[in-house]
């Protein structure tokens, strides 16, 4: 099977056609405004007089900027440990659901519930669940265990939210997990059994090269969420405590909003499109290599 | 079914008044923007509909988000180069907004006035002070604060002491932390159930520094030295922390793990009866529960020395920007609408500041308000710096740092480091 | 046989413990919206609460959040109807075509996913006031409107159609549109249905957008309904959970009237 219905001559230009909408809105609302805080990361500009040209300014200061690299690191923290774990636990969870009869509908739809409530309502009630004498610690302290500074703690809190970010993450995963399990043909696995395949054999020979797309799907869909994480993050702790949990989106919204600093925001920005770009090129490659598979 | 109804029909109202802004409009319209704060808005509300009766070419939109979202709207308007006319912002702000052009400046004759002498003649001292810059004047207070601190009557009662009585206030800082150990309850497990009293957490920074500034005010600490270098890591500023903040932690009686966590509400545990003391503004009683709104009673702010009080002075106040076409409308319904003192304390609990508010009747009935006036005389705006965002933001991360068990010099220290370098760029 | 029921057991064991953790906090704020503040904090969950429905009924009359809910569902369809339509399109020529610029217009479309709205949101405000779209439904509709991992879920969807289908429909001589529309986009239906669940989700809790734009109470959603109900008062929890779930029950509707559709579309994303 080609990659390609066609080549670049006969049919190219209906490809093209087809994008220009798209292309159109993103050029427009996204690209523009991307570009924009280009031209902005080279000035100084509070927001309420007009931009003064600074050159790379902001961009030499980047390397002694404490809180940038603090917030770097927070965030790459926070994708990372959102991403590998979320993907193991919607993982096993989907795979569990396939084992359900009849009643899996309506497991999925109480899974999937996490995604459907009000984000910002969500997160409140998680501020209030994980208040130091919330009822969170009141559980720990049924089980005997001591309560925990979930949102007060610099060590704790970037844990936290984390954890929150699981609960609300796996739900949405593990039903797109789980579709993908419904999809292998069962043949497949018959005849895997005929050839006394069993347990973990099935699942590294079966079972996983054919979710492969599915977790290409939800890596990129994971990363790009955790990337740009910013409720959870205002709402419950407000980057605090003491800029333990200031991910970059926030550091950024704070600087251009509270602090009047559009240039800095601006750089921030940049390097922050760059890290995506990087992201971006490292997925069509992977995506790639999926196709030659198939 | 009702309800619903009204909902529909407020929204055609509203589609309606979207359709009327896309035609030309007549005479003056006036948009004003306010943080939400219920009481104000419909109060601003009713004075407004009461000036477009007097004056039927002038009609005011008023338009309000809550605080924090409302800045953020604010700035990207102003960005646009198009804010609204008449706009609500904070006395810190006024520094950077004033300097930027923002601002109009006020107008005396708009308030019947011939000059900015006469002007500030009709304030209490020091009410215009935290609104000018370099002889101008940018806005008049909505609200003229200050603080103090509030008491609930029946849990002094639990302790055998009458709130009432002014001999039992506590009267300095070490008399709040002895007296919070007693009116601490806990359960069974160990659990706090009823908090003395507690410093606000989890808030923003200017929530931080209403509370901190009297108190380094009364230390003789400053946050910014008379070289322009930061000093709010000299030994005075250290010795403010350390035997207030840090000592409601130590104690174990506050703290923010104490606190009932809430993003927008400082006072949500005073507001229902699970603290017993807690400072805020003449703004805050309309904001408590049924049950504490019977019970309380204000007491003047603790003090370090009772001989040499210090308290806050702030402002809400209400400014014209400069990008208004219609300045002169503005600043007149802004005079009609700040000159009713009375009707302000009454509706929403704010003080203008205007000279003689706290001898009207409506004041003397409103409990508090002699506490309030003593209190407006010994208060002082937080420090000024066009970067006080960041420079507040770094004292707060100091506070929440040593409220996790960093020395107190050690973490003002940083902010130290850290506000230099802010001002340094 | 023993050991898939072993098996079977252990699934159970697992999405059972995996409910109850992801029910708890949804629970609770059920049991919230039916408690008065002290209950909330003193009480155990399961104690049901003496504020009954009032907590419902007071709330919902403060603020005109039928209006609200109304812009809300206005901007979610919107979006929907832009991102499934354009989606289709664009994940149509990224899928079965290759022209100059292709791997370009890829990248471009990945790296858009991922920009967040806090970054730009300056510059693309000011570009919509110079549109001269001040306070209207333009600017609160239209600049968000397209999800661009619409075109990725697509692209997904298609690149799994067997190019043979394609070249028949050629060779019967349908021109290009007449492919996509009758050939491929009811093969890809359920992916569809994935983008606008997803999509619906995304517009449903869009909040600084809203909160930059709109001026006008007219134009709030309902996210800026509840922030601003929520910082009126000492905040009464049991209302601002009222007023979640209400808010909740249009996307759980959403959701349950097309979940069969959506597992099946997810499918089709996931899987060649």
């Amino acid at each position: 099977m080609t990659r390609t219905a066609s080549g670049p001559s006969r049919y190219g230009r209906w490809g093209f056609l087809f994008c220009l909408p798209a292309l159109l809105f993103i050029a427009i609302f996204q690209l523009y405004p991307v570009l924009f805080s280009y031209f902005i990361s080279l000035h100084e500009y509070d927001l309420l007089s007009p931009p003064r040209y600074v050159g790379f300014k902001y961009y030499l200061g980047l390397a002694s900027d404490k809180a940038f690299l603090r917030s770097l690191g927070i965030t790459i923290t926070y994708v990372v440990y959102t991403v590998v774990p979320v993907l193991g636990i919607a993982f096993w969870l989907g795979w569990s659901l396939t084992k359900l009869g009849r009643s899996r509908g309506v497991w999925r739809t109480l899974i999937f519930l996490p995604s459907v409530m009000p984000l910002v309502s969500v997160a409140l009630t998680w501020k209030l669940l994980l208040n130091v004498q919330g009822p969170v610690n009141d559980g720990l302290g049924f089980l005997g265990m001591a309560p925990v500074s979930w949102l007060t703690s610099s060590a704790m809190a970037p844990w936290a939210l984390i954890l929150v970010s699981w609960w609300h993450a796996t739900s949405y995963y593990t039903i797109i997990f789980l579709a993908g399990f419904l999809a292998i043909p069962r043949d497949h696995y018959e005849a895997a059994a005929l050839d006394g395949a069993r347990g973990w054999s099935v699942l590294r020979h079966i079972t996983l090269p054919s979710m492969k797309p599915t977790i290409a799907l939800v890596v990129v869909l994971s990363t790009v969420n955790g990337l740009k994480t910013f409720a959870f993050q205002q709402i419950m702790t407000d980057g605090g405590p003491a800029g333990s949990t200031q991910i970059l989106t926030l550091l950024i919204y704070k600087t251009s909003f509270s602090f009047l600093q559009m240039g800095k925001a601006s750089t921030y920005s940049v390097v922050l499109f760059t890290g995506i770009l990087v992201i971006s090129l490292l997925q069509i490659w992977l995506l790639r290599d999926r196709h030659r598979h198939a | 079914m009702r309800k619903f109804q009204s909902a529909l029909l407020s929204w055609a109202l509203a589609g309606a008044s979207t359709l009327a802004l896309a035609g030309s409009a007549t005479a003056a319209e006036l948009t004003f923007w306010h943080h939400t704060y219920p009481p104000a808005t419909d109060f601003i509300a009713k004075k407004a509909a009461e000036y477009t009766a007097q004056h039927p070419d002038v009609t005011i939109k008023l338009h309000e988000d809550p605080h924090g979202d409302y800045e953020v709207k604010l700035t990207a308007a102003i960005a646009a180069g198009n804010p609204p006319d008449i706009i609500n912002v904070l006395d810190y702000l006024f520094p950077q907004y004033a300097s930027k052009g923002i601002l109009a400046p006020v107008d005396p004759a708009a308030f019947g006035q011939k000059s900015q002498a006469d002007l500030e003649a009709l304030y209490q001292p020091s009410a215009l002070s935290g609104l000018t810059i370099d002889g101008k004047t940018y806005g008049v207070p909505e609200e003229f604060n200050t603080l103090a601190l509030f008491l609930n009557k029946k849990h002094f009662a639990d302790i055998g002491l009458d709130a009432n009585d002014p001999a039992n206030w506590p009267k300095t800082w070490n008399d709040v932390f002895e007296l919070s150990k007693k009116l601490q309850k806990k359960d069974e497990s160990g659990k706090t159930t009823r908090l003395g009293f507690n410093w606000v957490w989890n808030l923003d920074p200017y929530w931080y520094a209403q509370q901190y500034w009297p108190i380094l005010v009364q230390y003789g600490c400053d946050v910014i030295g008379a070289d322009g270098k930061a000093a709010i890591n000299s030994p005075a500023c250290v010795q403010a922390f350390t035997e207030t903040w840090q000592r409601m932690i130590t104690d174990g009686t506050g703290g923010p793990e104490l606190a009932t966590v809430n993003p927008v509400n400082a006072l949500q545990d005073f507001s229902e009866g699970r603290q017993s003391m807690a400072i805020a503004g003449i703004w805050a009683p309309p904001l408590y529960s049924d049950e504490v709104k019977a019970d309380y009673v204000v007491a003047a702010l603790p003090q370090r020395d009772v001989a040499k009080p210090a308290t806050l002075l702030n402002s809400y106040a209400l400014a014209v920007t400069s990008g208004s076409k219609n300045q002169k409308e503005a600043f007149e319904f802004l005079r009609f609408l700040t000159s009713d003192s009375d009707g302000y304390l009454a509706a929403t609990g704010y003080v203008t500041g205007l000279k003689g508010w706290a001898d009207t009747d409506v004041a003397k009935q409103t409990r508090g308000s002699a506490v309030f006036a003593e209190g407006q005389k010994h208060g002082s705006f937080v420090w000024r710096s066009p970067t006080w965002a960041q420079e507040g933001t770094a004292i707060k991360n100091a506070i929440e740092q040593f409220a996790q068990g960093v020395p107190v010099q050690e973490a003002l220290d940083q902010a130290a480091a850290e506000i230099d370098q802010i001002r340094a760029n | 046989m023993h050991r898939s029921l072993a098996e079977r057991l252990l699934a159970i064991a697992i999405v059972v413990f995996a409910t109850v953790l992801t029910l708890y906090p949804i629970v609770w704020m059920l049991a919230a919206s039916l408690k008065t503040n002290s209950e909330l904090f003193s009480g155990s969950l399961f104690e049901l609460g003496s504020a009954g429905l009032s907590n419902f009924t007071s709330s919902l009359s403060q603020r005109p959040f039928f209006l609200y809910l109304f812009n809300s569902v206005l901007a979610a369809l919107v979006s929907v109807i832009v991102t499934v339509v354009f989606g289709a399109l664009a994940g149509y020529s990224l899928a079965k075509f290759q022209y100059r610029f292709s791997g370009a217009v890829a990248l471009i479309v990945l790296a858009s996913i991922m920009i967040p709205l806090e970054a730009i949101v300056i510059p693309l405000f000011l570009e919509v006031h110079a549109f001269g779209w001040t306070n209207t439904y333009a600017a609160l509709l239209l600049p968000t409107a397209f999800n661009v991992v619409g075109i990725f879920v697509f692209r997904q969807a298609m690149v799994a159609i067997p190019d043979a289908y394609i070249e028949a429909a050629r060779i019967d001589g349908a021109s290009e549109p007449r492919i996509l529309f009758s050939v491929i986009l009811p093969m890809v239906a359920p992916s569809a249905v994935v983008v606008a669940i997803l999509t619906f989700n995304l517009s449903w809790n869009s909040y600084l957008w809203p909160l930059i734009v709109a001026s006008d109470d007219g134009l709030r959603t309902l996210p800026l309904g509840m922030a601003a109900f929520q910082s009126a008062f000492n905040t009464q929890y049991g209302q601002v959970m009222a007023v979640s779930i209400f808010g909740a029950v249009p996307t759980t509707l959403f959701f349950i009237a097309f979940q069969r559709h959506f597992i099946e579309g997810v499918s089709a994303a996931g899987v060649k």
